[in-house]
């Protein structure tokens, strides 16, 4: 009993330590990696402070394990938007000017129950009150109300790299993009939102990451 | 950037651990082996004093590698080798030649199975 005991509080201080290295994404999950890594992390942690046979050392290195994946493929998505494209999904437009995108709800196997639910937790009565709603890659459904008067930003710059996807839907041509950053170069940027109302938001690199 | 680097650190020194017991692990399996190889050939030829000497010094080598073993390995495992072992010890205070040499070949199967059962295979992911 002693055994499991002291092996429980090590395991405990090495769960911790995890959690702390991975940091604020990790204990708000954020994404679904880092729910599979949550899910995990306490069965690895749970079955030798039960099991005294197995030796600790074959649940402290599965948690390292675990940590050093999410560390890394944390890491991955920040840097490319492929590997975060692939690895978190992107975030679907379900609802659109007051009508709901069909096409994608059967390919997000999404209902309109689980829509109407959704929006009646944000006080949102029906679906034609609503300008635009996204199902986020973490299973959220951002909802935004026709009576904001604002449209939804669109990312034309991220991290240095033209969106050209959303350049597109806002009627910009690159030279237009270019005229509106005012002399700065689209690496040096690292977000630029647009809207109608508002224009251009840019937010620069800072001096190191450039 | 730094807890990347850290974690990465972290990688490389568990894959250079992991490697090296594994090494350590076949020598001492192999160190063992070879102590029991000698028990074994000293019960065959009856050679009692010799048995009792090859006895102690597998009994006192275990003794010292067990608990850095357990730090690796299935403590059940090492649990069995102990009661091997000590049923090669009875025997061989009551000069059992078939049994004694059943419990040799068991301990050497079980010390062998040691390296076998951490080393990077298919087998043992699958």
């Amino acid at each position: 009993m002693i055994i499991s005991f002291a092996r429980t509080i090590i395991l405990y201080f090495a769960v911790i330590l995890a959690m702390r290295i991975m940091g604020k994404r990790q204990i708000g999950e954020m994404q679904p990696f880092e729910l599979v890594v949550t899910l995990m992390l306490s069965d690895l942690a749970a079955v030798p402070m039960q099991e005294t046979g197995i030796p600790l050392l074959a649940g402290l290195i599965p948690i390292c394990g675990l940590v050093v994946l999410e560390v890394v493929l944390s890491f991955l998505s920040l840097k490319s938007k492929r590997a975060r494209s692939f690895l978190l999904g992107r975030p679907a437009i379900l609802i659109r000017n007051g009508k709901l995108d069909e096409a994608e709800m059967r390919r997000l196997r999404v209902n309109i129950d689980d829509i109407e639910d959704e929006l009646r937790k944000k006080d949102i009565k029906s679906v034609d009150e609503v300008e635009i709603a996204i199902l986020e890659t973490d299973g959220n459904l951002s909802a935004f109300p026709k009576a904001d008067g604002d449209s939804l930003p669109y990312t034309l710059i991220s991290d240095g790299r033209i969106i050209e996807k959303n350049l597109q839907k806002c009627g910009l041509s690159e030279k237009q993009l270019q005229s509106l950053l005012e002399g700065t170069a689209p690496g040096d940027v690292f977000l630029a939102t647009y809207t109608k109302k508002d224009g251009i938001t840019v937010q620069k690199k800072e001096e190191g990451e450039k | 950037m730094r807890t990347f680097y850290f974690t990465l650190a972290l990688l490389l020194a568990v894959i250079c651990g992991l490697f090296f017991y594994s090494g350590y692990l076949t020598d001492i399996s192999d160190n063992m082996l070879a102590k029991i190889d000698r028990m074994y050939h000293a019960v065959e030829t009856e050679d009692w004093a010799e048995t009792d000497l090859a006895l102690s010094d597998v009994l006192s080598t275990w003794e010292k590698t067990s608990p850095r073993l357990a730090l690796f390995t299935d403590h059940s495992l090492l649990d069995e080798i102990i009661l091997t072992a000590s049923a090669a010890s009875g025997y061989t205070k009551t000069r059992e030649v078939p049994e004694l040499c059943a419990e040799l070949e068991t301990l050497r199967s079980l010390v062998s199975h040691i390296p076998k059962r951490e080393k990077l295979s298919l087998y043992n992911i699958f």
